[in-house]
Protein backbone atom coordinates (compact mmCIF):
# COMPACT_ATOMS: atom_id res chain seq x y z
CA UNK A 1 0.00 0.00 0.00
CA UNK A 2 2.94 2.25 0.73
CA UNK A 3 4.10 1.68 -2.79
CA UNK A 4 0.82 2.81 -4.34
CA UNK A 5 1.64 6.55 -4.54
CA UNK A 6 5.04 5.60 -5.93
CA UNK A 7 3.43 3.37 -8.53
CA UNK A 8 0.99 6.11 -9.43
CA UNK A 9 3.89 8.51 -9.77
CA UNK A 10 5.77 6.16 -12.04
CA UNK A 11 2.67 5.52 -14.12
CA UNK A 12 2.13 9.26 -14.46
CA UNK A 13 5.75 9.80 -15.42
CA UNK A 14 5.42 7.09 -18.05
CA UNK A 15 2.24 8.58 -19.43
CA UNK A 16 3.76 12.04 -19.62
CA UNK A 17 6.88 10.83 -21.38
CA UNK A 18 4.71 8.86 -23.84
CA UNK A 19 7.03 5.88 -23.63
CA UNK A 20 6.33 2.47 -22.25
CA UNK A 21 7.99 1.81 -18.93
CA UNK A 22 10.74 -0.77 -19.16
CA UNK A 23 9.25 -2.39 -22.24
CA UNK A 24 6.77 -4.47 -20.24
CA UNK A 25 3.11 -3.69 -20.62
CA UNK A 26 2.07 -5.07 -17.23
CA UNK A 27 1.71 -3.33 -13.92
CA UNK A 28 3.37 -5.68 -11.42
CA UNK A 29 7.00 -5.35 -10.42
CA UNK A 30 8.97 -8.56 -9.89
CA UNK A 31 11.87 -8.51 -7.46
CA UNK A 32 13.24 -9.85 -4.25
CA UNK A 33 16.24 -10.28 -2.00
CA UNK A 34 19.80 -11.51 -2.54
CA UNK A 35 22.17 -12.96 0.06
CA UNK A 36 25.86 -13.77 -0.35
CA UNK A 37 26.36 -11.37 -3.25
CA UNK A 38 29.89 -10.10 -2.61
CA UNK A 39 31.32 -9.98 -6.13
CA UNK A 40 30.14 -8.80 -9.57
CA UNK A 41 28.91 -11.47 -11.98
CA UNK A 42 25.35 -12.33 -10.90
CA UNK A 43 22.89 -12.17 -13.81
CA UNK A 44 19.15 -12.84 -13.50
CA UNK A 45 16.36 -13.19 -16.05
CA UNK A 46 12.58 -13.18 -15.75
CA UNK A 47 10.63 -15.40 -18.18
CA UNK A 48 13.89 -15.84 -20.13
CA UNK A 49 13.77 -12.13 -20.97
CA UNK A 50 16.52 -9.47 -20.88
CA UNK A 51 19.54 -10.04 -18.62
CA UNK A 52 19.58 -8.10 -15.35
CA UNK A 53 23.16 -7.68 -14.13
CA UNK A 54 23.45 -7.29 -10.35
CA UNK A 55 26.37 -5.21 -8.98
CA UNK A 56 28.48 -6.60 -6.13
CA UNK A 57 27.02 -6.10 -2.68
CA UNK A 58 23.45 -5.42 -3.80
CA UNK A 59 20.98 -7.17 -1.52
CA UNK A 60 17.78 -6.68 -3.52
CA UNK A 61 16.66 -6.47 -7.13
CA UNK A 62 13.68 -5.40 -9.25
CA UNK A 63 13.24 -6.21 -12.93
CA UNK A 64 12.60 -3.05 -14.98
CA UNK A 65 10.06 -4.94 -17.11
CA UNK A 66 6.68 -5.25 -15.44
CA UNK A 67 4.50 -8.31 -15.75
CA UNK A 68 0.79 -8.22 -16.33
CA UNK A 69 -1.63 -8.97 -13.55
CA UNK A 70 -2.27 -12.71 -13.40
CA UNK A 71 0.63 -13.41 -15.77
CA UNK A 72 3.30 -15.78 -14.55
CA UNK A 73 6.85 -14.83 -13.69
CA UNK A 74 9.84 -17.16 -13.57
CA UNK A 75 13.13 -15.81 -12.22
CA UNK A 76 16.32 -17.69 -13.10
CA UNK A 77 20.02 -17.29 -12.37
CA UNK A 78 21.87 -17.34 -15.70
CA UNK A 79 25.33 -16.51 -14.33
CA UNK A 80 26.87 -16.50 -10.84
CA UNK A 81 29.93 -14.62 -9.52
CA UNK A 82 33.13 -16.66 -9.68
CA UNK A 83 33.49 -16.57 -5.90
CA UNK A 84 30.42 -18.80 -5.53
CA UNK A 85 30.39 -22.58 -5.31
CA UNK A 86 28.31 -24.32 -8.03
CA UNK A 87 26.91 -27.80 -7.35
CA UNK A 88 28.98 -29.18 -10.23
CA UNK A 89 32.26 -27.76 -11.60
CA UNK A 90 31.61 -25.07 -14.19
CA UNK A 91 27.93 -24.79 -13.23
CA UNK A 92 26.04 -21.51 -12.97
CA UNK A 93 24.16 -22.38 -9.77
CA UNK A 94 26.57 -20.87 -7.25
CA UNK A 95 23.56 -18.62 -6.69
CA UNK A 96 20.14 -20.28 -6.59
CA UNK A 97 16.59 -18.95 -6.77
CA UNK A 98 14.02 -19.71 -4.06
CA UNK A 99 10.33 -18.94 -4.65
CA UNK A 100 11.21 -17.92 -8.19
CA UNK A 101 7.92 -18.60 -9.97
CA UNK A 102 4.40 -17.43 -9.45
CA UNK A 103 1.59 -15.29 -10.75
CA UNK A 104 1.55 -11.52 -10.68
CA UNK A 105 -1.28 -10.11 -8.59
CA UNK A 106 -2.87 -6.74 -9.07
CA UNK A 107 -1.91 -3.91 -6.72
CA UNK A 108 0.96 -5.79 -5.12
CA UNK A 109 4.51 -5.93 -6.29
CA UNK A 110 6.27 -9.27 -6.16
CA UNK A 111 9.20 -8.97 -3.77
CA UNK A 112 9.29 -12.51 -2.46
CA UNK A 113 11.88 -13.97 -4.84
CA UNK A 114 15.03 -14.96 -2.99
CA UNK A 115 18.42 -15.41 -4.61
CA UNK A 116 20.88 -17.20 -2.34
CA UNK A 117 24.57 -17.39 -3.25
CA UNK A 118 26.84 -20.00 -1.67
CA UNK A 119 30.37 -18.67 -1.40
CA UNK A 120 33.45 -20.74 -2.10
CA UNK A 121 35.58 -21.16 1.01
CA UNK A 122 39.34 -21.42 1.33
CA UNK A 123 41.63 -23.07 3.89
CA UNK A 124 42.93 -21.27 6.97
CA UNK A 125 45.99 -23.27 7.99
CA UNK A 126 47.90 -23.00 11.27
CA UNK A 127 51.53 -24.16 11.23
CA UNK A 128 52.57 -25.38 14.68
CA UNK A 129 56.19 -24.62 15.54
CA UNK A 130 58.04 -25.88 18.61
CA UNK A 131 57.11 -28.63 21.01
CA UNK A 132 53.78 -28.36 22.72
CA UNK A 133 51.90 -30.23 25.40
CA UNK A 134 48.39 -31.63 25.59
CA UNK A 135 45.60 -29.17 26.17
CA UNK A 136 46.64 -26.62 23.55
CA UNK A 137 43.60 -25.09 21.86
CA UNK A 138 43.25 -22.27 19.32
CA UNK A 139 40.23 -20.36 18.06
CA UNK A 140 39.13 -18.29 15.11
CA UNK A 141 36.26 -16.63 16.97
CA UNK A 142 33.67 -19.35 17.58
CA UNK A 143 35.67 -21.97 15.65
CA UNK A 144 37.69 -23.90 18.23
CA UNK A 145 40.35 -26.45 17.26
CA UNK A 146 42.33 -28.57 19.70
CA UNK A 147 46.00 -29.05 18.84
CA UNK A 148 47.16 -32.63 19.39
CA UNK A 149 50.64 -32.93 20.98
CA UNK A 150 52.10 -34.40 17.77
CA UNK A 151 50.35 -32.00 15.37
CA UNK A 152 52.46 -29.85 13.05
CA UNK A 153 49.52 -28.41 11.10
CA UNK A 154 45.95 -27.57 12.15
CA UNK A 155 43.16 -26.67 9.72
CA UNK A 156 40.65 -24.12 10.96
CA UNK A 157 37.18 -24.10 9.37
CA UNK A 158 37.37 -22.78 5.81
CA UNK A 159 36.18 -19.20 5.22
CA UNK A 160 35.04 -17.26 2.13
CA UNK A 161 37.21 -14.93 0.09
CA UNK A 162 37.07 -11.44 1.57
CA UNK A 163 36.18 -12.64 5.08
CA UNK A 164 38.43 -11.52 7.91
CA UNK A 165 39.98 -13.96 10.38
CA UNK A 166 41.89 -13.75 13.63
CA UNK A 167 43.50 -16.80 15.21
CA UNK A 168 44.10 -16.61 18.97
CA UNK A 169 45.33 -19.03 21.64
CA UNK A 170 42.48 -20.23 23.84
CA UNK A 171 44.46 -22.49 26.17
CA UNK A 172 48.12 -23.49 26.48
CA UNK A 173 48.61 -25.21 29.83
CA UNK A 174 52.14 -25.01 31.18
CA UNK A 175 53.63 -23.20 28.21
CA UNK A 176 53.62 -19.98 26.27
CA UNK A 177 52.16 -19.97 22.76
CA UNK A 178 51.65 -16.99 20.47
CA UNK A 179 50.22 -16.60 16.99
CA UNK A 180 52.29 -14.65 14.48
CA UNK A 181 50.39 -12.66 11.84
CA UNK A 182 47.22 -14.30 13.08
CA UNK A 183 44.79 -11.80 11.54
CA UNK A 184 43.98 -10.90 7.98
CA UNK A 185 41.55 -11.16 5.08
CA UNK A 186 41.05 -14.38 3.12
CA UNK A 187 42.17 -14.44 -0.53
CA UNK A 188 41.13 -16.93 -3.23
CA UNK A 189 43.87 -19.45 -2.42
CA UNK A 190 44.23 -19.87 1.33
CA UNK A 191 46.13 -18.36 4.26
CA UNK A 192 48.66 -19.79 6.67
CA UNK A 193 49.50 -18.45 10.12
CA UNK A 194 52.20 -19.57 12.58
CA UNK A 195 51.64 -20.83 16.11
CA UNK A 196 54.87 -20.66 18.09
CA UNK A 197 55.17 -22.44 21.42
CA UNK A 198 57.93 -22.41 24.01
CA UNK A 199 58.02 -24.55 27.13
CA UNK A 200 59.80 -23.04 30.12
CA UNK B 1 -17.62 -10.24 33.40
CA UNK B 2 -16.97 -13.54 35.13
CA UNK B 3 -20.23 -13.40 37.03
CA UNK B 4 -22.21 -12.72 33.90
CA UNK B 5 -20.59 -15.70 32.13
CA UNK B 6 -21.33 -17.92 35.12
CA UNK B 7 -24.87 -16.65 35.25
CA UNK B 8 -25.32 -17.39 31.57
CA UNK B 9 -23.87 -20.83 32.12
CA UNK B 10 -26.17 -21.56 34.97
CA UNK B 11 -29.14 -20.37 32.98
CA UNK B 12 -28.15 -22.42 29.95
CA UNK B 13 -27.62 -25.54 31.99
CA UNK B 14 -30.80 -24.96 33.90
CA UNK B 15 -32.65 -24.80 30.61
CA UNK B 16 -31.33 -28.27 29.82
CA UNK B 17 -29.26 -27.14 26.91
CA UNK B 18 -25.59 -27.93 26.39
CA UNK B 19 -23.06 -27.00 29.03
CA UNK B 20 -20.77 -24.05 28.43
CA UNK B 21 -17.10 -24.42 27.43
CA UNK B 22 -17.40 -27.84 25.82
CA UNK B 23 -18.90 -29.41 28.88
CA UNK B 24 -15.94 -28.69 31.14
CA UNK B 25 -16.15 -26.61 34.26
CA UNK B 26 -12.42 -26.55 35.04
CA UNK B 27 -9.38 -26.22 32.81
CA UNK B 28 -5.78 -27.44 32.94
CA UNK B 29 -3.32 -24.60 32.46
CA UNK B 30 -0.29 -25.80 30.53
CA UNK B 31 1.56 -25.64 27.29
CA UNK B 32 4.95 -26.04 25.67
CA UNK B 33 8.49 -24.88 26.42
CA UNK B 34 10.77 -24.75 23.38
CA UNK B 35 14.57 -24.57 23.33
CA UNK B 36 14.99 -25.76 26.93
CA UNK B 37 18.49 -27.23 27.41
CA UNK B 38 19.37 -26.74 31.09
CA UNK B 39 17.56 -27.39 34.39
CA UNK B 40 16.26 -24.71 36.71
CA UNK B 41 13.20 -23.31 34.91
CA UNK B 42 10.35 -22.38 37.27
CA UNK B 43 7.02 -21.24 35.82
CA UNK B 44 4.11 -19.67 37.68
CA UNK B 45 0.43 -19.27 37.00
CA UNK B 46 -1.09 -16.03 38.31
CA UNK B 47 2.17 -15.33 40.15
CA UNK B 48 1.79 -18.46 42.29
CA UNK B 49 1.77 -22.24 41.86
CA UNK B 50 5.51 -22.76 41.22
CA UNK B 51 6.13 -25.45 38.61
CA UNK B 52 9.59 -26.85 37.84
CA UNK B 53 10.15 -27.75 34.19
CA UNK B 54 13.09 -29.99 33.32
CA UNK B 55 14.66 -30.40 29.87
CA UNK B 56 14.22 -33.62 27.90
CA UNK B 57 17.60 -33.56 26.19
CA UNK B 58 18.17 -33.89 22.44
CA UNK B 59 16.17 -36.29 20.27
CA UNK B 60 17.69 -38.90 17.95
CA UNK B 61 18.65 -36.22 15.44
CA UNK B 62 20.32 -34.04 18.06
CA UNK B 63 17.50 -31.47 18.10
CA UNK B 64 16.29 -29.92 21.33
CA UNK B 65 12.93 -31.41 22.27
CA UNK B 66 9.89 -29.35 23.22
CA UNK B 67 8.75 -29.94 26.78
CA UNK B 68 5.03 -30.16 27.62
CA UNK B 69 4.01 -28.90 31.06
CA UNK B 70 0.82 -28.48 33.04
CA UNK B 71 0.00 -26.96 36.39
CA UNK B 72 -1.51 -29.51 38.81
CA UNK B 73 -4.37 -27.35 40.04
CA UNK B 74 -7.07 -26.69 37.47
CA UNK B 75 -8.73 -23.34 36.88
CA UNK B 76 -12.47 -22.71 36.81
CA UNK B 77 -14.22 -21.72 33.63
CA UNK B 78 -14.04 -17.97 33.17
CA UNK B 79 -11.09 -17.49 35.51
CA UNK B 80 -8.11 -15.59 34.14
CA UNK B 81 -4.77 -17.33 33.90
CA UNK B 82 -1.31 -15.92 33.27
CA UNK B 83 1.80 -18.06 32.90
CA UNK B 84 5.10 -16.32 33.64
CA UNK B 85 8.74 -17.26 34.10
CA UNK B 86 9.70 -17.03 37.78
CA UNK B 87 13.25 -18.40 37.47
CA UNK B 88 15.28 -18.87 34.29
CA UNK B 89 17.12 -22.14 33.71
CA UNK B 90 20.91 -22.19 33.99
CA UNK B 91 22.65 -20.44 31.08
CA UNK B 92 19.35 -19.60 29.36
CA UNK B 93 16.71 -16.89 29.19
CA UNK B 94 13.05 -17.82 28.69
CA UNK B 95 10.27 -15.49 27.54
CA UNK B 96 6.52 -15.73 26.95
CA UNK B 97 5.69 -16.41 23.33
CA UNK B 98 1.97 -17.01 22.74
CA UNK B 99 -1.17 -17.98 24.60
CA UNK B 100 0.29 -17.33 28.03
CA UNK B 101 -2.53 -15.14 29.33
CA UNK B 102 -6.25 -15.49 28.68
CA UNK B 103 -9.50 -16.54 30.31
CA UNK B 104 -10.01 -20.25 30.92
CA UNK B 105 -12.57 -21.67 28.52
CA UNK B 106 -12.35 -18.99 25.85
CA UNK B 107 -10.27 -21.36 23.72
CA UNK B 108 -11.03 -25.08 23.52
CA UNK B 109 -7.45 -25.93 24.53
CA UNK B 110 -4.82 -23.94 26.37
CA UNK B 111 -1.26 -23.92 25.04
CA UNK B 112 0.89 -21.32 26.78
CA UNK B 113 4.16 -21.30 24.83
CA UNK B 114 7.44 -20.32 26.53
CA UNK B 115 10.59 -19.92 24.38
CA UNK B 116 14.07 -20.42 25.84
CA UNK B 117 17.42 -19.51 24.30
CA UNK B 118 21.02 -19.65 25.49
CA UNK B 119 22.23 -16.37 26.98
CA UNK B 120 24.17 -14.14 24.63
CA UNK B 121 26.64 -11.73 26.19
CA UNK B 122 28.82 -8.96 24.83
CA UNK B 123 32.61 -9.08 24.87
CA UNK B 124 34.84 -6.07 25.39
CA UNK B 125 37.48 -4.52 27.57
CA UNK B 126 40.02 -1.74 27.85
CA UNK B 127 42.28 0.12 25.44
CA UNK B 128 45.43 1.89 26.54
CA UNK B 129 48.04 3.94 24.68
CA UNK B 130 45.94 4.44 21.53
CA UNK B 131 46.96 7.69 19.80
CA UNK B 132 45.96 7.34 16.14
CA UNK B 133 43.18 6.22 13.80
CA UNK B 134 43.12 2.80 12.21
CA UNK B 135 42.70 0.26 15.02
CA UNK B 136 40.36 -2.55 13.99
CA UNK B 137 39.71 -5.53 16.25
CA UNK B 138 38.04 -8.74 15.10
CA UNK B 139 36.49 -11.72 16.84
CA UNK B 140 37.39 -14.41 14.33
CA UNK B 141 35.55 -14.61 11.02
CA UNK B 142 31.95 -14.56 12.25
CA UNK B 143 32.05 -12.54 15.48
CA UNK B 144 32.15 -9.08 13.96
CA UNK B 145 34.70 -6.28 14.08
CA UNK B 146 35.20 -3.07 16.05
CA UNK B 147 36.77 0.01 14.49
CA UNK B 148 38.05 2.26 17.27
CA UNK B 149 37.72 5.95 16.44
CA UNK B 150 38.21 9.27 18.18
CA UNK B 151 35.27 10.69 20.10
CA UNK B 152 33.80 13.41 17.87
CA UNK B 153 33.33 15.97 20.62
CA UNK B 154 36.16 15.38 23.06
CA UNK B 155 38.72 14.41 20.42
CA UNK B 156 40.01 11.67 22.70
CA UNK B 157 40.35 7.98 21.90
CA UNK B 158 38.10 5.70 23.94
CA UNK B 159 39.50 3.70 26.84
CA UNK B 160 37.01 0.87 26.45
CA UNK B 161 35.47 -1.12 23.61
CA UNK B 162 32.56 -3.53 23.14
CA UNK B 163 31.85 -5.75 20.14
CA UNK B 164 28.44 -5.11 18.56
CA UNK B 165 27.88 -8.84 18.13
CA UNK B 166 27.42 -10.95 21.27
CA UNK B 167 28.71 -14.45 21.97
CA UNK B 168 26.39 -17.30 22.93
CA UNK B 169 26.95 -19.31 26.11
CA UNK B 170 29.51 -22.09 25.55
CA UNK B 171 30.93 -20.60 22.35
CA UNK B 172 34.54 -19.50 22.14
CA UNK B 173 35.74 -16.01 21.24
CA UNK B 174 39.16 -14.76 20.28
CA UNK B 175 39.86 -11.07 19.81
CA UNK B 176 42.83 -10.11 17.64
CA UNK B 177 44.15 -6.94 16.00
CA UNK B 178 43.02 -6.94 12.38
CA UNK B 179 44.52 -3.54 11.59
CA UNK B 180 46.96 -1.42 13.60
CA UNK B 181 46.66 2.36 14.05
CA UNK B 182 49.04 4.58 12.10
CA UNK B 183 52.60 4.36 13.48
CA UNK B 184 51.49 2.19 16.38
CA UNK B 185 51.39 -1.53 17.17
CA UNK B 186 48.68 -2.95 19.39
CA UNK B 187 48.53 -6.28 21.21
CA UNK B 188 45.70 -8.10 22.94
CA UNK B 189 45.92 -9.88 26.26
CA UNK B 190 43.22 -12.06 27.77
CA UNK B 191 41.63 -12.01 24.31
CA UNK B 192 40.36 -15.58 24.03
CA UNK B 193 37.93 -17.55 26.14
CA UNK B 194 34.69 -19.49 26.32
CA UNK B 195 31.50 -17.54 27.04
CA UNK B 196 29.96 -18.05 30.45
CA UNK B 197 26.88 -16.53 32.08
CA UNK B 198 28.15 -12.95 32.25
CA UNK B 199 29.45 -10.39 29.80
CA UNK B 200 33.20 -10.23 29.25
CA UNK B 201 34.91 -6.92 30.02
CA UNK B 202 38.43 -8.13 30.73
CA UNK B 203 40.02 -8.09 27.27
CA UNK B 204 42.97 -5.67 27.32
CA UNK B 205 44.31 -3.92 24.20
CA UNK B 206 47.64 -2.13 24.60
CA UNK B 207 49.08 0.12 21.90
CA UNK B 208 52.66 1.44 21.71
CA UNK B 209 54.32 3.80 19.28
CA UNK B 210 56.45 2.17 16.62
CA UNK B 211 60.20 2.75 17.12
Amino acid sequence: MIRSPLRAGIALACALSLSACGGGDGDVYVGGSITGNTKAGLVLTNNDGPRLEIPAGQSSFVFPDLVETDATYNVKVVASPDNTQPSTPGGTDGCKVVEGTGTGKAVFSISSVQVVCTLKTFPLTVRVNGTHAAGLAIVNGSDRQDVAPDATVVQMKQIPEGAVYGVAVLAAPGQTCTVANGSGTMDNVGKTVDLNCTTP
Amino acid sequence: MKKSILALCALTMAAGLSACGGGKSTYTIGGTVTGLQYPGLVLQNNLANDLNVTPLGPDGNGNIQNVAYSFPNEVDYGEPYSVTVKTNPQHQTCVNSSGTADTAGRLSSINAVIVCALVNNTIGGTISGLAADGLVLTNGSAGGTVTVTKDATSGAYPSTFTFPVGVTYGQTYGVTVLSNPANQTCSVSNGAGTMGDNKVESIAVTCVNNP
